[in-house]
């Protein structure tokens, strides 16, 4: 018979804190009192908003971080003796070398492991396959898109297949198409008996794993299967339907119920989580998602957005036909390749507009078009009624912009950030502390104001950078990827902002992968493969490819569309 | 007058963030503000054109008047630390090989006697030449010695012939400081300004910042003259703290116009501020940008005159010395310090650093202007 196994993870008690940033200011408690017992061959999520201790405890799994106190032992020893060898650790972003080949980093990981690439070709060649990277193996990761990039460092993590992997959100800033590979490719190159632990932030992927263990502040908050976590919104999960003219009005009056945990425009109608049931709304199936922000409920309401309060009323100027943004035919050429090909669309005053698309799929490329930062081959492009690469700096002045990743200074402090912000806006030194006070209040930011932006948690540098972009209140303002790589709770705050900014007259660009901030958007339009493949509302793109079946999600349908002009292309071939 | 108060907002934010961005970081501060100053004492004391210190190794077969003569001045000579006495001259040679001593004097047997009759005598010197500087310097010290040797020894024939007077104008001692010192404002200056201003704009694209800058409503003029402040402020900041402490600590006469030199200190500046803002705007990283600054840093030293005399150089490279911001600076640092320049000739001199500088500025303008596509 065989010996019963022990888990392959023990925690008991486990805490961790880190010296403050000053001296003499209290230490920062990372990770509290964890005790943790994982099988063998589970996939454990690790959930939780940001800076709330996932990554600290990866590290003390893998041995890279020491705990204050408790005990942490893996495969039945202590972390210290730990054989290496069996555990592949993957950091958040992965650990490649950007300026050296795919080839090239996945020899020196495997050699790193002790394997060596030319004795085992058959299982070199199989990571490839399993990655589709087999095409790219001369390309500097660099130069390789997002997705890839991820794809990459998990096949570099776990190339000597260990039996226990530590995976530190292997699926951030990827699209859906991108992150289903990569689920899938944790499976591929996993075995039976292998176990697991993936950190994320993304509910979608929670609902995947086999156990969860949800974290805020350092503390375990739930601890068990997905639909457990899931349950927990049962019977607080309700659907209401709303014409597409008052859709962000409607979401506003749902947020100020006293009853409201949360609630987000899907589809045609806006999905809330009630604190108690409730009668006069249909009930919606909850996702863990929903269990997750009823667990971390803070018993708050959730207040008018005061940011969008400090904008000048323009809502005269909702549908006027002035389109705020134009781009006409808008194409970039980088010798034979084409990173964006004909793309035309409008957005007028009061209207949210999304580009969605795997990566590498232009929606950047397209974007810094508009901005100016990038000289179009072909086509023409107008924001406020101006072409940015021809009109001068003042022209700029009508719109916000908010980077892909963090685009302030980080060594200077977040008060010194805004001061630059505003004094680059024209600003007066009056003029200038009123604007950076208006902000500072309505995104509470008045604690960090002597902190260096650098070393903010990722949830608060993207609230920061909100702040910079809407300074000046811009009549159009250009979001690239806004929140990739924070968690639901921060994602939400920030649409609820975004969608009460829209309200009062401002066109707003966004580029996402996220489904649920895409369902905010009035019009979207889907890039692949440098081109347009689709454009319209949520609902149209969801209802185009219904064909008479159940309405799918958004994420379905994006995925569907991609997968259609896949084959087009395939046969065209 | 609305406008212009915004463009000056606007210029005044991009300075005070680079300033902020600059003088926040506690090493960079260190390295601005006490190295310089390090190195104007190290300069002080350690670049010599003197020589001291001279082990002297002499074989003497001669015993005589002269000889006791040509020794007691060697000992008397404040440059000799020591002399060392060798049988011959194999073993001198090897003295000399193993370093014992840097020149080797070999005193002939009837030296004294050829001195006695009033023949022309000889004295054997041999120079280590891996030496060269010294090894020259201490060879002059000899030939006196041994001139002044003969003349005391038979005053009759040291009168014959008219008798050299030098008078050295400017710096009538010869004090090697005089000249290094003035000089240290334009080197060090520039070591510092060039790399300060090289990281402006390749910090920003390594750092991800430069969209960020790019959407702001500022003109690529605005951007780059607010860029420029920290590395202007730098320079003179120090060039400044060098005119004080020059005259204070190493007593070098400072008898030209203060102002004339500060004009030059600011043209200087600012013609290297450019060149260092040129540099970034065409680099990637800031490790590229440094290494550029390395590279144009170290020709600027060498054709700026401080080093080697630019009149000794090939008369092509002395053309392009000619241009060199470093060597205007040295022209009016050393003619203000040490002997009252004439305005006209400093002009002349500031006029070349500023042409140096509007060059350079209008490169980088151009290259902000088009926003690095």
């Amino acid at each position: 018979m065989e010996a019963p196994i022990g888990p392959v993870i023990r925690l008991s008690g486990v805490s961790k804190s880190f010296a403050a940033e000053r001296r003499g200011a209290p230490v920062v408690p990372a990770v509290r009192n964890i005790s943790l017992e994982v099988a063998p061959g589970t996939l454990l999520g690790l959930v939780g908003p940001d800076a709330s201790g996932k990554t600290t405890l990866l590290r003390m799994l893998a041995g890279m971080a020491e705990a204050d106190s408790g005990d942490i032992s893996v495969f039945g020893k202590s972390v210290s003796e730990l054989d290496r060898s069996l555990v592949g650790y993957m950091p958040q972003g992965g650990a490649l070398y950007l300026e050296l080949s795919v080839e090239q980093n996945l020899d020196l990981y495997a050699r790193l492991r002790g394997i060596d690439p030319a004795a085992e070709p058959d299982r070199i060649e199989n990571i490839y396959t399993l990655t589709g990277l087999g095409d790219f193996r001369g390309r500097a990761v660099g130069k390789l898109s997002g997705g890839m990039r991820q794809k990459l460092a998990m096949a570099c993590a776990v190339v000597a297949a260990p039996p226990l992997m530590l995976l530190d959100e292997p699926s951030v800033g990827v699209d859906p198409l991108s992150r289903r590979e990569i689920w899938q490719l944790a499976r591929d190159l996993s075995g039976q008996e292998t176990t697991i632990i993936w950190a994320t932030s993304i509910l979608d992927d929670a609902e995947k794993c086999d156990e969860l263990l949800v974290l805020h502040e350092g503390q375990v908050r739930y601890s068990g299967a997905p639909t457990g976590l899931t349950d927990l919104a049962n019977n607080r999960v309700y659907s209401t339907p709303v014409l597409a003219g008052d859709r962000r009005k409607e979401l506003a009056r749902v947020h100020r119920l006293p009853d409201t945990i949360d609630a987000q425009i899907e589809g045609d109608g806006i999905r809330f989580v009630n604190r108690i049931a409730s009668k006069d709304a249909s009930p919606a199936q909850p996702r863990a998602a929903d269990g997750f922000v009823a667990l971390l409920d803070d018993g708050l309401k959730l207040q008018d957005s005061r940011l969008a309060a400090t904008f000048p009323d323009r809502t005269e100027t909702i549908g006027q036909a002035g389109a705020a943004i134009a781009a006409v035919g808008l194409t970039k050429r980088y010798g034979s390749f084409t990173a964006a090909y004909d793309v035309s669309f409008t957005v007028a005053p009061g209207e949210v507009f999304g580009l969605l698309g795997p990566n590498g799929a232009g929606k950047s490329t397209t974007f810094r078009m508009l901005c100016g930062l990038l000289k179009s081959s072909d086509g023409r492009s107008t924001v406020a009624g101006q072409n940015l690469r021809t009109a001068g700096p003042a022209a700029r002045k009508a719109l916000g912009y908010m980077p892909q990743y963090f685009g302030l200074y980080g060594d200077l402090t977040v008060a010194a950030n805004l001061r630059f912000i505003a004094g680059a806006h024209g600003m007066g030194r009056k003029e200038g502390e009123g604007a950076i006070d208006d902000v500072v209040s309505a995104l509470s930011l008045e604690s960090i104001l002597p902190q260096r932006a650098g070393l903010l948690p990722i949830g608060i540098k993207q609230r920061l950078s909100l702040a910079a972009a809407v300074l000046h209140r811009p009549e159009v303002l250009f979001l690239d990827e806004p929140t990739s790589g924070v968690d639901p709770i921060v994602r939400r705050e920030f649409w609820h902002h975004i969608n009460a900014i829209a309200a009062t007259g401002v066109a707003v660009l966004v580029t996402t992968h996220f489904m649920d901030e895409a369902e905010n958007c009035d019009r979207l339009m889907l890039l692949n493969q440098s081109r347009a493949i689709a454009q319209g509302t949520p609902s149209e793109l969801k209802k185009g490819i219904a064909r008479g079946g159940p309405e799918p999600t958004l994420e379905e349908a994006f995925i569907a569309l991609i997968e259609a002009q896949r084959r087009i292309e395939a046969d065209a071939a | 007058m609305m406008a212009g108060f915004i463009w000056f907002a606007r210029w005044f934010a991009m300075a005070v963030k680079e300033l902020r961005v600059v003088l926040l970081d506690k090493r960079a501060r260190t390295t601005l503000i006490i190295s310089p100053i390090v190195q104007l004492l190290l300069y002080g004391m350690a670049t010599t054109l003197e020589v001291k210190n001279v082990d002297v190794g002499v074989v003497n077969r001669d015993n005589g008047v002269a000889s006791q003569e040509i020794l007691s001045g060697l000992a008397g000579s404040g440059s000799i630390r020591s002399i060392r006495y060798y049988p011959n001259l194999v073993s001198l040679s090897e003295g000399i090989e193993q370093r014992e001593v840097l020149v080797g004097m070999s005193l002939p047997p009837d030296l004294s006697r050829d001195v006695a009759v009033g023949r022309t005598a000889t004295v054997g010197l041999i120079v280590d030449g891996r030496n060269i500087n010294a090894g020259q310097i201490v060879a002059e010290y000899m030939d006196r010695i041994t001139r002044r040797a003969g003349a005391d020894l038979r005053p009759a024939y040291a009168r014959d012939g008219p008798e050299l007077v030098a008078v050295h104008w400017y710096n009538p001692n010869l004090d090697y400081r005089w000249f290094t010192l003035p000089a240290l404002i334009a080197v060090v200056c520039s070591v510092l300004v060039i790399s300060v201003s090289v990281h402006t704009f390749a910090r920003e694209r390594e750092a991800g910042t430069i969209d960020t800058l790019q959407m702001l409503p500022m003109t690529p003029g605005q951007k780059l003259l607010g860029k420029i402040m920290p590395a202007f402020l730098v320079g003179l900041f120090n060039a400044s703290l060098f005119v004080i402490i020059i005259p204070l600590v190493f007593g070098v006469p400072l008898i030209g116009s203060l102002v004339l030199l500060f004009v030059a200190v600011v043209a200087f500046s600012l013609a290297l501020a450019g060149v260092g803002t040129a540099i970034s705007t065409v680099s990637q990283t800031q490790q590229q940008a440094f290494l550029i600054g390395f590279m144009v840093i170290t020709p600027l030293t060498l054709l700026a005159g401080f080093a080697t005399p630019i009149d000794n150089m090939p008369e092509w490279l002395q053309s392009i010395a000619w241009l060199n911001p470093l060597r205007h600076m040295l022209e009016v640092s050393h003619g203000v310090f040490l002997k009252d320049i004439p305005a006209r000739f400093a002009l002349e001199n500031i006029g070349m650093m500023l042409a140096f500088a509007g060059f350079f500025l209008t490169i980088a303008y151009v290259n902000v202007w088009r926003r690095f596509d």
